[in-house]
């Protein structure tokens, strides 16, 4: 079958002793910056990008996707054991694993973690083997109408789904397309916004605006409010290792965990932090006792736990096959992917089968180095917590300052970075999150590529989007998204589902 | 005072405002490139578009600001902003002419200032072994070209 030809190619160029080495160093970097509070994986693979640079492209994307999952990984970490969410897709698993841990019960819950996200993430690797290439057949047939329509709907959904005000959030994203726009265009030569600055006539570089936004606004934002200081509950870390009545218990959620996460993963927009939410909520919902959450659930963690890791590896799928990333963090994988000179989209895997299907591999591989090492290691990541904020933040402004400067060995990367920096902390103070400007900054000038050409094959007549059948139902459903969660009653409920703690 | 109109969402007031100022911008200043026709869309016809859409937004929010419930304003420190902002901004001025040693140790120091309550000299300490740290990592193990020192040092 083709599958197991497709995967050995992937065995083969994962399982080299320099990729595994990859995989390891990501993983284990990942998790470490993961654990850290206040840095989610967006702002950890953009932190460690510049790590990358010298290897292959194979070798980088691997070591990225590890970066990626380990990040993934060590927020569930911390939630449980210490009640601090890594980012925000282990905010529900704070609620039911903490309370667990304080119940003398942490190895049960690390264990339900660490099981979840494995199984998960097999099934979740396996399903991209299968559907990546038929989704990439697909997208071959795709002409300018239907990308334009499947980005404006990448861009309303990741929106739409996500907490905070609806209008804040469309105007964050024009905002972003206007930076994206930044620089030479590309059927004119028109330099446009550049103010005269020469180095403006490349664009902002996409990976500087993030870090100064997730990096140093999170710093300055965290500087004002104080970060909790916060002591990890005592537990012995011996007895980690999961025993098969722990298994058979978690099964059921871990499964259901696994199906959400892998749909939602899927969704433009979507990814680990709507995938765990939903999950946590489903399992609440379909219990025969709901009053058992917030109060130690097992399902409470294996549920959510399944779901962010199905989630996140689902979330490459679009960018794999579509060229169309999904989330902040697969934009910058884009950007790698662009920075080691591959086109991320359908042609990927024709032309370098060996770097799509080993990057597949290499992500089972990664998840179980993540089992492997993580359950011996809790007791290290835990003392990592106990470096405190006045020293840690200095060390993420020095990695964040070299990391940019070294992106084009250019000081001016550093300045976009204190400016958005800047514009960061003053957005998040008036209520409006980065994300979805940086999703526009990405998807913005592709935006525009795709419109022109549009509007050069149907000579002028703006009918085409609605015309042709596939960007007609793109187009409806980004509408349908925004009606929807303009709603009232579900928009209340969607506030909610995503604030309740 | 009743019938006056107050600002009873500071946030969303702002928030309009800096969309709407940024949007007269766009739209001013896309004025100076084609605009082109449907069939050959120029330079200028995207950044008019998101210019018409971001002022809608800015106006929106603008109103909103003066309905529903009041929020309370948050104070802000403008020492951590100005210092962590300058620290950084100072690394990319130093890092080329004095080198990768001296441009952390500066960051770390300026930026180490902005945490009330911070004594020097573990913080001194800190920079020096941070700015060590940087050069071990950054240049020498991962071979990074970044001048450990700076043109200021070439003979």
């Amino acid at each position: 079958m083709d599958l197991i030809g497709n995967l050995s190619i992937g065995f083969a160029a994962a399982v080299s002793p320099e990729n595994l080495l990859y995989c390891l160093i990501g993983c284990v970097l990942g998790t470490l910056v993961g654990v850290l509070p206040g840095l989610g994986p967006a702002a950890t693979v953009a932190m460690l990008l510049p790590v990358t640079f010298s290897l292959d492209a194979t070798g980088a994307l691997i070591m990225l996707a590890g970066i990626f999952y380990g990040a993934q990984y060590g927020g569930s970490t911390t939630a449980i054991l210490v009640n601090l969410p890594g980012e925000t897709s282990s905010v529900v698993t704070a609620i039911d694993g903490y309370q667990m841990a304080r119940q003398g019960r942490a190895g049960l819950a690390l264990r339900a973690a660490a099981c979840g996200s494995f199984f998960a993430g097999s099934v979740a690797t396996l399903a991209i083997a299968i559907f990546a290439p038929v989704l990439g057949n697909l997208a071959l047939k795709f002409g300018a109408p239907e990308y334009f329509s499947l980005m404006a709907l990448g861009l309303v959904a990741s929106v739409a789904l996500a907490h905070g005000s609806l209008t804040k959030a469309l105007g964050m994203i024009v905002l972003g397309i206007v930076c994206g726009l930044v620089g030479a265009d590309k059927n004119s030569s028109a330099i446009r916004f550049s103010f005269g600055i020469p180095e403006l006539q490349d664009g902002l570089n996409v990976v500087a605006v993030a870090m100064g936004m997730f990096g140093l606004g999170e710093i300055i934002s965290n500087l004002q409010s104080g970060v909790e200081q916060r002591t990890a509950v005592k537990t012995p870390f011996r007895d980690l290792w999961p025993r098969m009545a722990d298994l058979r218990a978690m099964a059921p959620a871990v499964g259901r965990g696994t199906v959400i996460g892998g749909v939602l993963g899927l969704l433009p927009g979507g990814g680990p932090m709507l995938s765990s939410f939903t999950a946590y909520a489903f399992e609440k919902k379909i219990s025969d006792d709901p009053s058992r959450f917030g109060k130690g659930a097992l399902e409470g963690v294996a549920a959510p736990e399944s779901a962010n890791n199905a989630g996140a590896q689902m979330s490459f799928i679009p960018l794999l096959t579509l060229g169309v990333p999904a989330n902040v963090t697969m934009a910058l994988m884009a950007g790698a992917m662009l920075m080691q000179g591959i086109q991320p989209g359908p042609s990927v895997i024709q032309e370098q089968p060996a770097l799509f299907w080993g990057l597949v591999v290499s992500m089972w591989i990664g998840n179980l180095m993540l089992v492997l090492l993580n359950l011996p290691l809790v007791g290290l990541w835990v003392k990592l917590l106990s470096v405190r904020y006045e020293y840690l933040y200095l060390a993420i402004a020095a990695f964040c300052c070299v990391g940019v400067y070294s992106l084009n060995n250019s000081p001016f990367d550093v300045y976009v970075m204190v400016a958005f920096g800047l514009a960061g902390y003053v957005f998040k103070k008036l209520g409006a999150e980065p994300a979805p400007f940086i999703m526009g900054m990405i998807l913005g000038p592709m935006m525009e590529e795709f419109l022109r050409r549009s509007m050069q094959l149907s000579r002028g007549d703006p009918s085409i989007f609605v015309l042709r059948p596939i960007s007609a139902v793109l187009l409806f459903l980004a509408v349908a998204a925004i009606v929807i969660v303009a709603i009232p009653s579900i928009r209340k409920k969607k506030d909610i589902a995503l604030v309740e703690e | 005072m009743p019938g006056a109109i107050h600002l009873r969402k500071p946030r969303d007031f702002f928030l309009g405002l800096i969309f709407l100022v940024i949007a007269v911008g766009l739209v001013i200043y896309a004025r100076q490139y084609e605009f082109g026709s449907a069939r050959q869309i120029g330079p200028g016809f995207f950044p008019m578009l998101l210019g018409f859409l971001l002022g809608g937004f800015g106006c929106l929010h603008i109103a909103l600001g003066f309905f529903g419930e009041a929020e309370p304003g948050e104070p802000i420190e403008l020492r951590p902003i100005a210092l962590v902002l300058a620290g950084v901004a100072l690394f990319g001025i130093l890092v080329r002419p004095a080198g990768l040693f001296i441009s952390t140790l500066t960051l770390v120091i300026v930026a180490g200032a902005a945490y009330r309550s911070r004594r020097p000299l573990p913080l001194l300490i800190y920079a020096v072994a941070m700015a060590a740290g940087c050069v071990v990592v950054f240049p020498w193990l991962l071979g990074q070209q970044i001048p450990v020192l700076g043109s200021w040092f070439d003979r």
